[in-house]
């Protein structure tokens, strides 16, 4: 990693600051209405409005549905709705290009790998993988303020390297060192910088701009770049293909299942996709 | 008027009528976690019944989630704005055609149970409304599924499920109120007919 790539790193993700605070931050002040691009407008929970139904239908509680644990939960809809999709058609051709990628390239090679390999030895392989990120995670830890968690995140890497047999087993998650995931767009998200617009990348799937640019910070951050056995490109896209390989033969059809049964998919992991970060940066 | 002066046969009828009446009043009312666990345990057993034929377990699993599910609220939560300004006809059709996805998407997920366990980790009650927070082990992670339930005639009832921070009826919240709002509400009506045609073809 050049000094050079470095500082251009640093000066994306000051420029991404700044657009964050011009978009809708994620600890906004969530009293104001927000300007959303769908005209749809869609009401927080919590606020009871006037019930309009009829009375020949029973409408068992007040209308619209007030929601308790709305403030408990990380996505509310109306600051959702108010992430832009600018790049909405843009998107929806990488979602499609995924789509057919999906199902014509990595799933039936997962099977295929599914087939070969038994569960035990594909659960091993990706505890590998996983133990690997945990340097990254540590490091991600700390950059939030957390330490307790940077601790835990050191005493599970420390445990499965060693006695896991270099991460193969999973021992910490057992002794209660559960895997917290942290990543850089997760410590972006927790210093105020905004999401940014939403993205499909091609190949990695659903996207913001902060999470991207979260991407391209853990490749620079990430501590195992830095020791001596520094991976070229080739290396490195083929590490990330044989781990999302092992990780399909490990799922079981959500995707098609899930997704795929929607009235209109693209939306729906798109929004999915935004809860769960809101729900990962919270944490 | 002193409790030493009421007669002690009165007093221990009307002991026995209190102890009686907090008894009814605990059996009648089970916690939101209870309901839950009831409810999961009997999916659990139906799953893992060999005897029967995965056509028939998933029947009997409809059958008893339908009994935990209160689809109308989650219908109202999932369309929110829309329900007000939709008639008699619109909910009742989008509550029917709602259930019928959220079964074939579902239920379909169920024929992968492998024996993961369920372990109920919280339980939070505001109002009429409750939180459970359950997660289940699988051979790689702990998946968290926190179900929300709405109290009625002394029993819970589901009306969103939420998976790894993704609220089910928010999803769908955000992508049908997007459908409506391009091609209105019967639009949407028509394309949830297409969605549950095409799944049943499948089978």
């Amino acid at each position: 990693m050049t000094r050079s790539s470095l500082l251009i790193f640093i000066s994306l993700v000051s420029l991404l600051s700044l657009a964050g605070c011009a978009s809708s931050p994620e600890r906004a002040d969530t009293s104001a209405p927000p300007e959303y691009r769908s005209t749809t407008s869609v009401d927080s929970a919590g606020e009871a409005l006037p019930e309009k139904g009829s009375d020949d239908f029973e409408d068992p509680i007040e209308d619209p549905f007030s929601d308790p644990f709305a403030d408990d939960e990380s996505g509310q809809t109306d600051e959702l709705a108010s992430i832009s999709d600018p790049l909405e058609p843009i998107n929806r051709v990488f979602f499609y290009v995924n789509d057919k990628a999906y199902f014509y390239f990595f799933k039936p090679i997962a099977r295929g790998w599914r087939a070969v390999a038994p569960e035990p030895v594909r659960v091993g392989i990706g505890n590998v993988f996983s133990n690997l990120m945990g340097p990254l995670r540590i490091l991600n830890s700390i950059l939030q303020l957390d330490l307790e968690g940077a601790a835990g995140e050191f005493a599970r890497f420390a445990l499965n390297t060693t006695i896991g047999l270099l991460g193969w087993f999973d021992l910490a998650s057992e002794r209660g060192y559960p895997n917290d995931k942290e990543d850089f767009g997760q410590t972006l998200g927790y210093w105020g910088v905004g999401t940014g617009p939403y993205l499909v990348l091609p190949f990695f799937g659903p996207s913001t701009l902060r999470d991207g640019v979260g991407l391209v910070g853990d490749l620079y951050l990430d501590p195992v770049n830095y020791t001596d056995d520094e991976l070229n490109w080739h290396e490195s896209a083929i590490k990330a293909g044989v781990e999302a390989v092992n990780t399909l033969s490990l799922d079981k059809d959500t995707y098609e299942g899930v997704i795929k049964e929607s009235v209109d998919p693209y939306l729906f992991m798109r929004n999915a996709y935004l809860q769960r970060r809101k729900a990962q940066v919270k944490k | 008027m002193t409790i030493r002066s009421i007669r002690p046969l009165n007093l221990i009828a009307l002991g026995v009528a209190v102890v009686f009446m907090a008894a009814q009043a605990a059996f009648a009312a089970p916690t939101p976690t209870d309901a839950l666990k009831s409810t999961i345990d009997k999916v659990l057993v139906i799953l893992k019944d060999e005897t029967k034929t995965p056509q028939q377990r998933k029947a009997v699993v409809v059958e008893t989630v339908r009994e935990r599910f209160d689809f109308t609220s989650m219908s109202q939560f999932v369309l929110s704005k829309n329900w007000r300004e939709a008639n008699d006809e619109q909910r009742s059709t989008f509550i029917e055609k709602f259930s019928k996805i959220l079964e074939n998407t579902y239920a379909g997920r169920l024929q992968e149970y492998s024996g993961e366990t369920v372990k109920y980790l919280d339980e939070k009650i505001r109002g009429d409304k409750a939180l459970v927070d359950t997660a289940v082990a699988t051979a790689s992670a702990d998946i968290p599924i926190s179900y929300k339930l709405r109290a009625e005639g002394g029993d819970w009832y589901i009306y969103d499920v939420v998976i790894e921070g993704i609220s089910l009826a928010r999803n769908y919240n955000a992508t049908y109120n997007e459908v409506i709002h391009k091609e209105g509400f019967d639009g949407l009506l028509k394309l949830m007919e297409e969605r549950i045609q095409s799944g049943e073809s499948k089978e």
